[in-house]
């Protein structure tokens, strides 16, 4: 049974239930423009005392929100950092393909072969060699510029990367902090409802950083996980380090890949703007700079392995056109700048109107020079003819001691032709040359016989190992034998009846220039097909960027309409509890005046 | 589904976003004439462009290198002219010479005209087309022929042809040694060994001076005709080669022309068609900013007052 005093405290608990009711609403109005504020409302039941009522009761005050939305907004969020910050890069990377405009690389590439097609016109003109080496020098200091502009961006994206490690850190640290309160506060029975909308900013923030899954506990603190690797557990944190790993010993920090670690266990980093800061760092720039690196090296070569042939208006000869060995240091040769009569144009000495060295570099432009291997100027190949009237059966090989440091010459038998010829490569002072002392002798009818160091032939034409007739002074005793593709110390060259005349003349004159095989592209082709790559993968980096970002405008827009605060909403439901409110004290007043009936009966 | 105004607000942000940088699109691209500028706005037409271009720069390098060919070619066809009709005159002296009824006066005249037409073919073995004396071969920077005091005649050229490219890889000569003119022969060092021309005008000289004629004299006479030949040859291909010269300079300028036809329509902004698109996108704009502003007249909160 209900009594008077016992209405009073339904009065009193509705005053109270209404009042909340009008905080929530106030507090929710508050926050309208507050990011990643979910609305607030009140769970308000009857109360229950026995048989009798007891009015109102708040039973929980709730954040409205849908979490599969949040949780594909975070990861949607980190999908688009990525793309953003990697469209961004790539976009200042392409500024230094500005070539369409005409300040670019292939424009003062093309303004070099120019200029020696107009010496090929007038060889002997100085105004044209001036031209030619200022040409040179633009195109240097173009490839300069743009290896300067790469190690810029290598340093910029090292610093951000460091930076975004810190703010990852700084938030993962509030992110425990927050977990310790909520943990506290809900531990004692209430809602910890701002506290989690606080996280829930800190882990937005973080989404734009790195990719990370969360799971929430029990507790009601959150675990983040980076790729497995816990970042936040409860309020302990682990801080993410960046380290720079060279990618050989002694390689330059160019081509060196970041590591992210976090306590000594590597992570991979896949989304977020540090994802596309690596991927720019590790990948983008690396591959533009080698290739940048490969066509300043095959023109530094190719042109100058033409240029030191040729003559100069002063007969000048053997030297380089550019100096330097890569993008960083190449230049034009000094002495051309001081004096452009040194330019090998001519292709022989006293011909100031011969124009065959200059038609040849200009021919670069148009040849597959890109990708070409150098044979280097240590060696020749040289064919001999016996004058003995060797059989082909009866070229044994070179001969050499064993010992073969300090060798000055080395062969290497390329090819056995007919009866009387063989061609032999000659290296100069090999250095590197390893040598191996098994042979194949491939012999006239297939078989293959396999020689040691020391070669013996009987009579009959065998090859042998052991020396058949040791008093026979004729016998190939210390033969070293190679077959084709093998190499050697030159000393002499033997065949069944004795040592060739023709080898025993010195063959150690080399005047041979470095050769070069065919390449696979030309310069513009190549220079071409990187201009295509980064144009392709920056297209590709903002496309994907353009689509995440409308599934993050949709996920937004969605998560603002379950969450978000309607002004229209709190207005009526301040009406709402406004009235309610005023019911409840007419109710108190209408108790006290029954009360007061009571007491004057 | 709940609307709040919030939400009307992100999306009016977005969508005015998106409006508003296709119209800063359209304006850069009428601003700056081109389509593409960056290879990422359209990395196939891009790589291409850049393709065109470098042809177009190459093609306009051959166009030069013809433009001095043919002024060479040119010069070097009058400089054959002079000397043609010299062997011409050497010829009718000669047959002069050949009669027996010829007087003292006219031998003298005849030497006198010898030693002017040898005079001239020097000078003309020495014709300059800019700093270049085109028939000494490479040696191009000085005169070719001297002619000694006594009468000596030194080739100070050589032998060598001269290429320059008219197109990849395709290359015209545009010389022709002295020697080969004057159908002398010279070691590559530029010792003659034999006279050509000059041998004859020496005979001829000494003819005129009083010296007996050679018992051969006809043959001396078919020695000219050969040497005037020779001319006539060296004339045919320089002007083949002038001809070659000037199709490849009408092939390279047709080529350009159709090559900047199609980097244009690549590269270059349909400024009527980008204007209309820019005029539709801005209307757009203005109406997503009115529609904007009307859904934020009102709220409850005006009305409660």
């Amino acid at each position: 049974m209900n009594n008077l005093i016992s209405s009073l405290q339904i009065a009193k608990r509705a005053l109270s239930t209404q009042r909340l009711g009008l905080s929530i609403a106030g507090h929710n109005i508050s926050n309208v423009n507050t990011p990643n504020y979910a609305r607030q409302q009140a769970l308000v039941e009857p109360g229950v005392s026995g048989a009798g009522m007891a009015g109102v009761e708040i039973t929980y005050i709730r954040r409205i929100q849908d979490r599969v939305v949040d949780e594909r907004l975070r990861l949607n969020t980190q999908e688009l950092a990525k793309w953003k910050t990697l469209s961004d890069r790539l976009n200042q990377i392409e500024t230094f393909f500005s070539d369409l405009s005409g300040t670019g690389l292939s424009g003062a590439l093309s303004d070099f072969w120019n200029s020696w097609q107009d010496l090929t016109v007038s060889p002997e003109s100085e105004s044209s060699r001036l031209v030619t080496v200022q040409r040179g020098v633009v195109l240097a200091s173009r490839l300069q510029d743009m290896n300067a502009g790469i190690e810029e961006s290598h340093a910029d994206l090292d610093a951000e990367i460091n930076r975004k490690i810190t703010e990852i850190n700084e938030i993962t640290t509030r992110v425990g902090k927050l977990n310790q309160e909520i943990v506290s506060i809900e531990l004692s029975g209430s809602q910890a409802n701002d506290q989690r909308t606080l996280r829930d900013y800190q882990m937005a923030q973080l989404s734009e950083l790195i990719n990370f899954r969360t799971t929430e506990r029990v507790d009601g603190s959150v675990q983040v996980f980076v790729d497995s690797l816990s970042l936040v557990e409860g309020n302990r944190v682990t801080e993410l380090v960046a380290e720079l790993t060279p990618d050989s010993e002694g390689g330059s920090t160019s081509t060196a890949s970041t590591k992210v670690l976090a306590s000594n266990n590597e992570v991979n980093i896949s989304e977020g703007a540090l994802a596309g800061l690596i991927e720019a760092r590790d990948q983008h720039l690396p591959t533009m700079l080698t290739r940048m690196k490969t066509l300043s090296e095959t023109l530094i070569t190719q042109v100058n392995k033409l240029h030191k042939t040729g003559y100069g208006l002063d007969n000048s000869s053997s030297l380089d056109f550019f100096s330097g060995a890569s993008i960083e240091d190449i230049t034009v040769n000094s002495q051309l700048l001081t004096d452009p009569k040194k330019l090998g144009v001519s292709g022989a000495t006293g011909t100031p109107g011969n124009n065959a060295r200059a038609l040849e570099i200009a021919q670069l432009r148009t040849s597959l020079t890109i990708g070409a291997t150098v044979i280097p100027n240590d060696r020749q190949t040289l064919t001999v003819e016996s004058t003995d009237g060797w059989a082909k059966n009866d070229i044994l090989g070179v001969a050499g001691s064993s010992d073969l440091t300090g060798a000055s010459t080395w062969a290497r038998i390329l090819k056995i032709d007919s009866g009387t010829q063989v061609t032999v490569e000659l290296f100069q002072n090999p250095t590197t040359k390893t040598f191996d002392k098994k042979f194949d002798f491939t012999q006239e009818d297939g078989s293959t016989t396999v020689l040691t160091n020391k070669v013996y032939r009987d009579a009959a034409g065998n090859y042998l190992t052991v020396d058949p007739n040791p008093s026979d002074d004729k016998d190939l005793d210390q033969l070293v034998a190679l077959s084709e593709g093998e190499e050697g110390k030159l000393e002499e060259l033997w065949s069944a009846t004795g040592k060739s005349s023709v080898m025993t003349a010195n063959p150690q004159t080399f005047t041979s220039n470095e050769t070069f095989t065919e390449g696979t592209q030309t310069f513009s082709d190549y220079f071409a097909s990187m201009y295509s790559f980064i144009g392709t993968q920056s297209q590709q980096a903002q496309r994907n960027s353009d689509n995440t970002e409308l599934l993050v405008q949709q996920l937004t827009d969605y998560r603002e309409k379950v969450s978000g605060v309607s002004l229209d909403e709190e207005m009526a439901n301040l009406i709402q509890f406004q009235r309610a409110f005023e019911a409840s004290a007419r109710y108190i007043r209408v108790v006290d005046e029954m009360l007061s009936t009571l007491m004057n009966m | 589904m709940r609307v709040t105004h919030k939400s009307i607000t992100y999306k009016a942000i977005v969508n005015m976003q998106r409006s508003l940088r296709q119209v800063e699109g359209k304006t850069d691209e009428i601003s700056t004439g081109r389509k593409i500028s960056l290879p990422s706005d359209d990395p196939s037409q891009a790589t291409r462009a850049l393709g065109y271009q470098q042809k177009i720069a190459q093609s306009q390098q051959y166009s030069r290198n013809m433009d001095t060919v043919v002024d060479r070619l040119n010069q070097t066809e009058s400089a054959l002219g002079e000397i043609n009709g010299s062997v011409v005159q050497i010829k009718e002296i000669a047959l002069t010479l050949k009669d027996p009824s010829i007087t003292a006066e006219e031998l003298n005249n005849a030497f006198e005209k010898l030693s002017q037409l040898k005079e001239q073919l020097v000078k003309l073995g020495n014709t300059k087309v800019g700093d270049q004396y085109i028939f000494g071969g490479s040696n191009t920077t000085s005169r070719s022929f001297e002619l000694t005091d006594d009468g000596q005649i030194l080739y100070r050229g050589n032998t060598s042809e001269i290429n320059v490219e008219m197109g990849d890889n395709i290359s015209i000569t545009t010389n022709i040694p002295g020697t080969t003119i004057f159908s002398m022969q010279a070691t590559t060092a530029g010792i003659i060994t034999d006279n050509g021309v000059f041998g004859s005008l020496d005979t001829l000289m000494q003819v005129a001076q009083g010296g007996e004629p050679p018992a051969d004299f006809d043959n001396v006479l078919d020695e000219i005709d050969g040497l005037n030949n020779t001319v006539i040859n060296a004339r045919a291909i320089n002007s083949n080669r002038g001809f070659r010269a000037e199709s490849a300079q009408e092939s390279l300028s047709a080529e350009q022309t159709s090559v900047e036809g199609v980097l244009a329509s690549i590269m270059e902004t349909d400024t009527a068609l980008a204007l209309t698109e820019l005029l539709s996108l801005q209307e757009a704009y203005q109406l997503t900013l009115n529609v904007v502003n009307k859904s934020f007249q009102r709220s409850l909160v005006d009305v409660l007052g």
